[in-house]
């Protein structure tokens, strides 16, 4: 396409309907309500239709490898041709020239700012990031009940499509082959392309490492609530009193029931109100203290600290007593 | 019995030092943990009984484990929540003297090499074992225990041989058992799966038998093994493999949740401390024949005894044996904020 020469907005239209999309018609047309007759269906398929819309959209812009890997394209290139108002050939030109560079702006992400390693292993990351992001937290908890680990951390929605270590050997290689291709594509474009790096906004090299800084793990209070709740249904069948009085046994509960979640940055456990958990813990005694109530300089001796703590219990402390623990001291357990 | 509660701080792991026979330090966590900070610990035991607490470090993430440096007596690595590794002198407050980050998630375990001591040992939620030396700011090494985007790739515990300074062995969340020789440029020399696809959370080398370590997991049970009857080419597509895997010296059942930590006895070849997520910590004898294949064609037989200590009020996650003085002295911490430190012979 030559970039010089008036071009209107009229030719372009020309150019675009004479595309073949026969296949691409047809695969809308199977998409096209066909059970009409079915009110209730009508909402479903209106949806899926959007949906689809969209998906045909984002692919026209961008192959769906790269839409993966970089979760949304850019906003601009979903910018539909034959969107732009009635311009003037040089709003024409400036429109194309600008559709020329898009490539240019991307592929220097991909190429320029990191090497194609990175970005595969990017992409790779992405792919696999529901089943990498595991939070310490699920992790953790995982291990005590005896279950697999990946019943608890992988989202169940992952885990219906997990697959045999050979497909997903096999599938690797397809992706491999295919992002190889498609780089040597937009390397073939990026040479051709006649801009300078100067002219790219620093604002994509920044968003670009904004993202990298983001944090690729992110934990959610539903899924963290799930992992507590498969802890506590696997510690429920022991009775004892060690496993009823345990507090992580009983925070857990709480977390399972929505009434403890993580925060918002994940650095504390916070209560419904919003109050850190572990305060509360820490500002309450251990064990109620036995000399609670008796004024400072009232005691002299240790022995008459026992006696008066276990008369506060309701207990006599004798010397025998104190002879017997003394003498069973190394037994207690 | 001695006890020292580390308040507001769940344990993850306890260490004797072995420079003093006094000495302790305790890696722990804020709850349980899950999220927020973590503090380090330096314990002494007075002649008195009494335990004092020498020092403490507070870190930004938790800590999960630790490692007293073989070289100098003030040195302690920890292992942290946010992928560091932070090198600590006792005698400097506050701030660690060395941070060491390149593990891309939580570091999980960390050891010191007992032969070539100036090297450590640390293994990640990432999936990687990174060969450390203080005098560098990189590792020397990366080991990658699985492969890179598994789904279940972390390696919760790696341990240097005590025989051998360039072998390690590693337990692995996938089941996998694997052995490492940091000088071949193959350095996964065995590989194996050892808990029937449950996964495997711990694992140390024996201190008396070159060839023989233990592992544990969340199958709950305690296998030894002796790696000369294992053949461990990591290729389980091999038709010739056997379908049960091979098969352990002895099995050592008793715990009723996943074990979280074994360490073998530096005194006794057959002495094996457990912790589990039962809330007990169990020693164990291991009585199985060594002139016998232990458990062979899974008919068990009862090869063990075990004491059990049962004062840990919550999940025992971390324990040692005391290098020092009569031999069967053992720390234990956990999840209840205590550290225990008992006479295993007198349970």
């Amino acid at each position: 396409m030559s970039l010089c020469g008036p071009t209107t907005a009229l030719n372009k239209l020309n150019q675009h309907s004479q595309v073949d999309r026969s296949l691409h018609q047809d695969a809308q047309r199977s998409f096209t309500p066909q059970s009409q007759s079915f009110k209730s269906n009508n909402v479903e398929n209106h949806q899926l239709n959007l949906e689809f819309q969209n998906q045909q959209q984002f692919q026209k812009s961008f192959n769906p490898i790269f839409a993966n890997a970089f979760g949304k394209a850019p906003v601009q290139q979903q910018h539909p041709v034959q969107q732009q108002p009635k311009a003037s050939w040089a709003n024409d030109f400036n429109m194309m020239n600008h559709q020329q560079h898009q490539p240019h702006h991307q592929s220097h992400q991909y190429t320029t700012n990191q090497g194609w390693n990175t970005e595969f292993q990017s992409f790779q990351t992405h792919q696999q990031q529901s089943a990498i992001a595991t939070p310490r937290s699920f992790t953790n908890l995982t291990q005590l009940s005896g279950l697999n680990m990946t019943q608890a951390s992988i989202p169940t929605t992952y885990q219906s499509h997990r697959l045999t270590e050979h497909q997903e050997l096999h599938q690797q290689d397809l992706l491999n082959k295919e992002l190889e291709s498609e780089f040597m594509k937009l390397e073939q474009e990026f040479q051709n392309a006649s801009i300078n790096e100067h002219q790219i906004p620093k604002k994509v090299e920044q968003q670009q490492s904004q993202s990298q800084q983001a944090p690729i793990f992110k934990r959610s209070n539903s899924d963290f609530a799930n992992a507590a709740m498969q802890v506590v249904n696997a510690m429920s069948s022991q009775k004892s009193s060690k496993f009823q009085n345990s507090k992580f046994l009983s925070l857990m509960n709480l977390v399972s029931k929505g009434e403890v979640e993580l925060n918002d940055d994940e650095t504390k456990l916070i209560d419904q109100e919003g109050n850190e958990i572990n305060e509360n813990e820490q500002n309450k005694p251990h064990l109620p203290d036995p000399l609670a109530g008796i004024e400072n300089g009232e005691l002299h001796t240790p022995f008459q600290s026992a006696k008066l703590a276990g008369e506060n219990f309701g207990e006599k402390y004798t010397w025998d007593d104190v002879y017997d623990d003394y003498r069973n001291d190394d037994d207690a357990f | 019995m001695l006890s020292f509660r580390t308040k507001g701080y769940n344990g993850y792991g306890v260490k004797y030092s072995p420079f003093y026979d006094n000495k302790l330090a305790v890696a722990t966590s804020s709850n349980y943990g899950l999220v927020g900070n973590g503090r380090l610990y330096i314990l002494s035991i007075n002649p008195d009984g009494q335990i004092v607490n020498d020092v403490f470090f507070d870190t930004q993430d938790g800590l999960f484990d630790l490692a007293w440096s073989e070289v100098h007596e003030n040195h302690v690595a920890t292992a942290n929540g946010d992928g560091s590794i932070k090198i600590f002198d006792i005698g400097v407050s506050q701030f660690p003297i060395l941070q060491l980050k390149e593990h891309r998630r939580e570091v999980f375990s960390i050891n010191w090499n007992m032969n070539d001591k100036s090297t450590f040992v640390s293994s990640s939620w990432d999936g990687t074992i990174k060969l450390w030396t203080p005098s560098r700011k990189q590792s020397l090494a990366t080991f990658n225990a699985v492969k890179p985007h598994a789904q279940n790739n972390c390696v919760y515990q790696t341990v240097f041989s005590p025989h051998n300074p360039s072998m390690l062995v590693s337990a692995n969340a996938n089941s996998h058992i694997q052995v490492w020789d940091t000088r071949s440029p193959n350095p996964n020399i065995l590989d194996f799966i050892g808990h029937g696809g449950a996964e495997t959370l711990t694992c140390d080398w024996n201190k008396y038998r070159p060839t023989v370590i233990a592992t544990a997991g969340v199958d709950k049970n305690i296998k030894i093994w002796d790696l000369r009857m294992i053949d461990g080419t990591a290729d389980f597509q091999s038709p010739h493999q056997n379908k049960l895997g091979p098969a352990p010296l002895n099995q050592l059942i008793g715990h009723d949740f996943a074990i979280r930590r074994v360490v073998w006895s530096p005194h006794d070849g057959g002495d094996l401390l457990s912790c589990s997520y039962d809330m007990t910590s169990r020693v164990w004898k291991d009585q199985a024949d060594p002139r016998t294949r232990g458990v062979l064609n899974n008919r068990f037989q009862k090869n063990s005894t075990s004491k059990i200590f049962g004062m840990h009020k919550e999940f025992v996650i971390g324990g040692d044996y005391s290098l020092w003085g009569d031999p069967g002295w053992v720390a234990t911490t956990g999840w209840d904020e205590m550290v225990y430190i008992y006479d295993s012979k007198r349970l």
